[in-house]
Parts: structure tokens; sequence; C-alpha cells
């Protein structure tokens, strides 16, 4: 028995007029969440209603799985999709999210710094629910990428209570903060996908959780050497705005094109990431002529060739690389963590339960 | 015709708590002072614990804590600082999460009984109401400087202190304003609500 209280109203219009003026939307209408949709979700998931799936003790709020399915509806998922939105708040309460302090997650919701919280998802669970990797990546035009992603921010909203203004002061942010879900095309990588990378069979499906700034777009449509295609993207890891100073991973999304070229040449991932730490770099009298002092010797300071340098990364597994985006133009993007402080290597990667009923379809 | 939906958000009961009793004046005090990562925030309360004892016969002023966490200090931290001090200050309150957190460790000092003062700067007065009214303490107050504070050097830090005095007298209950500090709070706060 779910005993979350209902509002009522004459009709759908009202309802969706009603939580706009709470503030219950992220700007966007909504799909008002009724008994019978939110009931669907919940045979999907098969879980208890009032099971706590994260916990933030900064400001004293619970996910339950209910609040999930609500919020999941409200952003015009289909019930197929609700077992990766499930998955992806166990990713956001896995205890290596913040290396032995959860306040990260709290941070990364709350801060100016403005940070969206970027989802991206591996295995047959891409086809099963047509989420797209390819053209358009980050953009409009598909469901299960739109709906699932907007589904994380209402839950932000709504059961965190982490809401515009309220909490959540990002001087900026970004527009994924609106919805930021993506796959990785792991048909057109030269290399093992991420979840694979990372110990998971191929045929089990993954969601991996990351707090980022948005993506930073790497147009290099004519080099045909690895070197001049990495080179292109440390360079716009190591920007002065990306806060250096914060170890961390950052996330890669590199082109198809880009990542043929690469592979052609006989790279493999390990040799792209080692070749990205020691050039994710800037010289500390870069950081000195924009008034951000970085004193010699700080953490992840080193001096080659007479120059001194801060390192982005702690080393090479702080380069979370996943190919994805349309095998049509040499266009690759960089993702800078805003407080996604984990432990070197340990990208947070949860896999996704099955659908509980059988009758879940996904187009 | 009916149509029914459900409330998206949690119908959780926030206890309404109460703050710790105000110090009977601040001669012979013990001040504590509590901070975060933020930049220039140990240097800030340093800064208006020295005002405090140019005002009063204050005992000492503990070394500043740095939390051990990022926002917020271990368990331990505020148990030690509370059983050392008579009212403790705690910041820096410059940016979204940092403000609500500040005001989460004034409300863990209140709770042990010891009075504190947040330090916050204005764009994020709804960000440290937020948080107090989560905690059971609506209305509770805090402290509101100008913004920012981070890239400020020493004598404007000592310039924001004296900015900040009037309000952390008043909010320990020990001001004996005159009529002239009393307008100038008022006008403080006035500016400050028509900011946000």
């Amino acid at each position: 028995m779910f005993n979350q209280p209902v509002v009522t109203t004459a009709d759908v219009m009202e309802a969706m007029e009603l939580f706009a003026e709470k503030r219950w939307t992220d700007g966007l209408p909504i799909i008002p969440p009724t008994k019978e949709r939110v009931r669907e979700f919940l045979d999907v998931a098969g879980r208890d209603p009032d099971e706590v799936i994260l916990r933030v003790s900064e400001n004293r709020r619970e996910v339950t799985v209910g609040l999930a399915a609500i919020n999941a509806v409200m952003a015009g998922c289909l019930p197929a999709y609700f077992p990766v939105v499930l998955a992806a708040v166990e990713g956001w309460a896995d205890e290596r999210w913040g290396d032995g302090d959860r306040t990260y997650f709290y941070i990364s919701n709350a801060s100016t710094g403005g940070g969206g919280q970027l989802l991206i998802v591996n295995g047959p669970i891409r086809q099963e629910l047509g989420i797209n990797s390819g053209v358009n990546l980050y953009g409009p035009g598909n469901r299960a990428n739109a709906t699932i992603g907007r589904a994380m921010r209402l839950i932000i909203i709504n059961a965190l209570g982490i809401a515009p203004g309220v909490l959540d002061h990002a001087s900026q942010g970004h527009p994924g903060k609106y919805s930021f879900c993506i796959a990785e095309n792991e048909e057109e990588s030269p290399w093992e996908p991420l979840h694979v990378e990372r110990g998971f069979p191929a045929d089990t499906s993954t969601v991996t959780t990351f707090s980022a700034r948005g993506p930073e777009p790497v147009e290099n449509r004519v080099s045909g050497k690895p070197e001049g295609i990495l080179y292109s993207i440390a360079d716009t890891m190591s920007r002065l705005g990306a806060m250096m100073g914060m170890s961390g991973t950052t996330t890669v999304v590199m082109g198809p094109e880009h990542a043929g070229i690469i592979a052609r040449h006989g790279w493999s991932k390990e040799d792209v990431k080692l070749f990205l730490y020691e050039n994710f770099k800037r010289p500390l009298a870069d950081f000195a002529r924009a008034g951000m002092v970085i004193p010699p010797g700080s953490p992840r300071t080193v001096t080659i060739g007479g120059v001194d340098y801060l390192r982005g990364g702690r080393g090479p597994e702080d380069i979370l690389l996943v190919v994805a985006g349309g095998n049509n133009a040499g266009v690759s993007s960089v993702i800078t963590q805003w407080s996604h402080h984990i432990p070197l290597g340990e990208y947070i990667i949860t896999p996704i339960a099955p659908a509980a009923t059988g009758a879940a379809r996904g187009r | 015709m009916t149509f029914t939906s459900y409330v998206p958000v949690p119908s959780d009961v926030v206890v309404l708590s109460q703050a710790a009793a105000r110090p009977q004046g601040l001669d012979g005090a013990t001040i504590g002072i509590m901070h975060n990562c933020k930049k220039n925030g140990r240097e800030l309360m340093s800064a208006i614990a020295d005002l405090l004892c140019e005002e009063f016969a204050i005992k000492e002023v503990v070394a500043p804590v740095r939390s051990e966490g990022i926002m917020l200090p271990s368990v331990a931290q505020l148990d030690d600082l509370a059983a050392q001090c008579d009212v403790v200050l705690s910041g820096l309150g410059d940016c979204g999460s940092c403000s609500a957190c500040s005001l989460h460790v004034a409300i863990d000092f209140e709770r042990r009984g010891v009075p504190a003062v947040a330090i916050c700067t204005k764009p994020f007065l709804k960000s440290s109401q937020a948080m107090a009214a989560r905690q059971g303490f609506e209305g509770y107050r805090f402290v509101m400087v100008e913004h920012p504070v981070s890239s400020l050097g020493p004598d404007e830090i000592r310039e924001r202190a004296r900015e900040a005095l009037p309000q952390v007298l008043s909010i320990l209950g020990v001001d004996d304003l005159t009529d002239a500090a009393q307008v100038d709070l008022m006008l403080a706060d006035l500016g400050a609500r028509q900011a946000s």
C-alpha cells in the first residue's frame, strides 16, 4: 500500500498548472502522476515504494522508490525506463561517491558551481529502450534520453528538495541540468566499452553516474594522427576555467571518427588515457596570469623542462573514456567533473536490474 | 469529474527545535571558530573575534578549527569545540552549499547548548534560511555580509568584520546598541531582504 498524499484537481490541465504553481517542475510541463500510472512503474520495479534508496543527511532528505516513480512519471518516462532511473539513484548513493565524505554529493547539487548529473548507459538495454548513443547525443529528439535525464532532475528538486533558488544556488548552471543522459556507442567503438573495461560482462546493462559541467566540444576535423587529436582534447581539458586544482576524474566522450583514427594507429584505451593524463596540465604561470595563484609544491604540481605545471588528473585512470556520438565528423567532447570526488579509477557504475514484469516494453 | 495526482514531494514533519540560551554578556567568554574549506573564512571570523576582544573582556579565542569534511566537521570536532566554548562562529557561507552547511554547523552547536553565529554572504540568504528550516530552526538568525569575501585583502577583511559585528552582537543578544547602530542594523537587514 503506497500511502503518498494526493492532490485533486478538476482535470489534467489544472493538475499541470497546480504542479507548476507549486514549483514541483523544472519549468517545463509535467505529466501528472496518477495512481494508475505510478502503479505501472512500481510494478516494473517490483520493489516496496517506501524503500529508501538514497539518503542525503545534509538536508535530511531521502529518495524512496515511490517518490522516484512519481517523478519519473512526471518526466514523461515510459514504465520500462524506470529501472535505469532507479539504478542511477543507487549510483548517487554509492559510498565511494565523495571518497569518504558524502557532502560532495550535496555540494554537486547545491553549489554555485552548478554541475548537472550525467548518466552514461552501457549494455543491451540501450537497444531494448532505444537509448541514443549516436547523432545528436546531447541533443533533443529521443524520448528515452530526454525523459530519463529529466526524471533525475525532478527527483533532485522534489524528493531531495534541492531546488533552484532554495538550496540549489548554481550561479549559471548549464542546460544539462534539464536532462543529461547518454549511451556509449559500443557498436562503433574500436575498444571495449566502459562497463567491460571495469569488469562487467558485456551483456550486463549499467548506468554510470558523474556530476559534471556541460560538454566542451573539441572539433578537430583535420588531424589524421592520434597525437594531434589527443593534444586538442587535452588542451580543452586543461582550460583555466576547469578548476584543475580540484583533483578528480574527467570524462572524455570521444566521437567514433576520432576513436577510429586513433585505434587504426594501434593505440589502445590505456595508451589514450596515458597520453591524455600526461598532457592534461597547465603552466602555473598561466594560472598566475589569471589571478588564480597556485603555489609551487602544491599537490599535483610538477616541473618539466624547467616549467612548473599543475596536472589535472591523479593518474591515467582519472580519464573516464567512452566513445559516443555520430560517426560523421571529427568531433569529441570533454565533460569536466563538478564535485565528483571518487577514489582514482573507481567510476560509479551501477548494474540496471531487469524489469520485474515481463510485459514492460520500451518502444 | 475530478482528477487525482500523487504529491511528488515527501510529507515529512520537521521537528521544531530550540536554540541554546543566549549568553549573559561576553566578559569572560571563550570564543570558538569552526571553518570550512572556503578561502578567507578563517581570516574573517578571526577578525570578528578580534573585534569582540576589543568590545569585551573575552577570556580566550580558541585556535580556529578546520572541519574534517569538506564542509562539515566530525561529531568529535563538534563535541570537542562545544565543550571548550561559550560561543562559536561558523562559516564561511559564500556559496550555495557552504552557506547551507555553515547554518548546519551553527545549529549543530546550538543543539549542544552552545550559541553559535553563522557567517554568510548576502546572495545566499535563501539557501541559509532553507537549511535552517530543514533543521527545525525556522527563522534562525545568522550574519549576512557583502559578497564576495574570497577575493578580499586583509584590510578589506577587517572592514567586513566591522560590518558583521553589530549583527553578531544582536544575534547573541549582548548588544548595547546605540540608536545610530540600531538604524544601521535595520538598514543592513532591509538591504539584504531587497536583494533576495
